[in-house]
């Protein structure tokens, strides 16, 4: 369960951390705060924070009198975290079984706990682990179904088959993408999709872990544990990664991982921001 | 005397019109109208783009304009309004925000529609690098007028070159993007504007 260590808000004491981590959680409901702007993740209370939290208030958590403060164990911290867009299908109280999961991914990199714990915090915030059907999340890649399939459907499926990258469409479409793709080449289909909060390939199964694409995808689908663990020997497989994560270099970590866009959204900003959060945390 | 029906002075000025009218309409039926152009934003258009900057904020964080890849839209002489190219945070169902890219589509009597692009709806998924390119294309048969945008932008797992086709007919704010053009652009794996022409057949 998310948790402030002090409220958030008007009138309140405002530490960075509480600060920093109410803004994630509002701008993963920012469209339903519309017109409101996506928040800056300053850690600072501003105006901008104080106007969303009053939307959120009244839009979602149905106050009929915002008072734009957010206390600890009230309605609002409640509705923010427990009404994140992705959840997992396991309504129970998974954090214990994920704060294992973390200390395992960090003993296996041999890094220190907080750099895994800054690397889910930020992962998660991007799509989460689920989406809102309870189903792992995926972005399917035509162009990897393209290659483990020789190309021989992308005359008829070009849309799910293709040499050229891009044209992902909706994430909703993601999966109808995916069933289409497995009804072709279920192997090759599983393997061009990337899966859970750390959006790990389908076709890096045996870096994370699994000897088939069946079982990795299996395990995406249980629980966010499951990511992490999948995650955690990924890392280990890539020397480079393992070693930017043991030296805290967010730079080089988030340009592996996160791709070309990492730096237009600011990954290792964000990485090294949460670390810092969670490195003064007990 | 106030009778140009005998005055020859004025007899000449009434047939100048109209033989300059019966020119224009000959000339009309071999002659192409004035197709629209793109040209490079005056300083002279600070104020619309401005303007297209505040309108893009209300739903776009840390609004950035990409004068380069900005244009005036015209017809011969005349001003149409003006394209601004831009990019900032936006929101997303499911998701945190993305660095995404817009177009804010500034009609010539200051009437704005922002069209979001990469990081939103089709592109929802993908992080918007920046524009690579922006061209007019050939008006279809019932004379729509179409424009694409092609766009660097990147998943998590990859980089991509994405077209975005824009549609639309009289005042530059009715913009749209035109979804089926845009996919099959994106299908046949059209990554410059000679690709994406020979994609829709035009």
């Amino acid at each position: 369960m998310i948790e402030l260590s002090e409220s958030v808000g008007v009138g309140r004491p405002n530490r960075p951390a509480d600060v920093k981590l109410v803004q994630q959680l509002l701008n993963t409901h920012i469209k339903a705060l519309a017109p409101l702007s996506p928040l800056a993740v300053t850690g600072k209370i501003d105006d901008a924070t104080v106007a969303a939290i009053r939307a959120f208030q009244a839009k979602v958590v149905g106050l009929s009198k915002p008072d734009g403060a957010i206390d600890r164990g009230g309605k609002t911290i409640k509705a923010l975290a427990t009404d994140a867009p992705a959840s997992s299908p396991d309504p129970g109280d998974q954090s214990a079984i994920n704060n294992a999961a973390i200390d395992t991914a960090a003993h296996k990199i041999g890094c220190e706990r907080a750099a895994v714990k800054a690397v889910t915090m930020t992962e998660v915030g991007i799509r989460g682990p689920f989406d809102a059907m309870g189903r792992a999340t995926i972005l399917f890649e035509r162009h990897l179904f393209h290659k483990w399939t020789n190309g021989r459907f992308d005359a008829a499926h070009p849309d799910i088959s293709n040499a050229a990258s891009g044209g992902y469409g909706k994430f909703s479409a993601q999966y109808p993408k995916l069933e289409r793709a497995m009804a072709l080449d279920r192997a090759a289909a599983l393997k061009s999709a990337s899966w859970g909060a750390f959006q790990i390939l389908g076709e890096n199964h045996k870096a994370a872990g699994y000897a088939t694409v069946e079982d990795f995808v299996d395990a995406a689908k249980t629980s966010l544990a499951k990511q992490i663990e999948g995650f955690g020997n990924f890392v280990v497989a890539d020397p480079r990664l393992r070693k930017a994560l043991q030296v805290r270099d967010w730079t080089t970590f988030a340009r592996i991982y996160n791709g070309p866009g990492y730096k237009k959204n600011n990954y290792d900003v964000k990485m090294r921001q949460n670390y810092e959060v969670l490195g003064n945390q007990p | 005397m106030k009778s140009s029906a005998i005055n020859p002075d004025a007899a000449v000025q009434h047939r100048r019109p109209a033989l300059k009218w019966g020119v224009i309409a000959a000339a009309a039926l071999f002659l192409p109208a004035a197709t629209l152009a793109l040209r490079p934003t005056a300083a002279s258009d600070a104020a619309l783009i401005a303007k297209a900057r505040s309108v893009a904020a209300n739903t776009v964080g840390d609004v950035a304009i990409d004068a380069a890849q900005s244009f005036r839209v015209v017809r011969g002489k005349q001003f149409k309004g003006l394209l601004v190219s831009g990019s900032g945070e936006v929101a997303r169902d499911g998701a945190g925000p993305v660095h995404g890219c817009f177009v804010a589509a500034v009609n010539a009597d200051g009437r704005i529609k922002v069209i979001p692009t990469i990081g939103t709806d089709n592109w929802e998924a993908e992080t918007c690098i920046g524009v690579k390119a922006v061209s007019l294309l050939k008006p279809d048969a019932a004379g729509t007028q179409r424009l694409v945008l092609i766009y660097d932008a990147a998943s998590p797992n990859a980089a991509a070159v994405e077209p975005v086709v824009l549609r639309w007919s009289g005042r530059l704010n009715t913009a749209q993007i035109d979804v089926a053009a845009s996919d099959k652009a994106s299908q046949a794996g059209a990554e410059t504007i000679a690709e994406v022409r020979t994609a829709l057949g035009i």
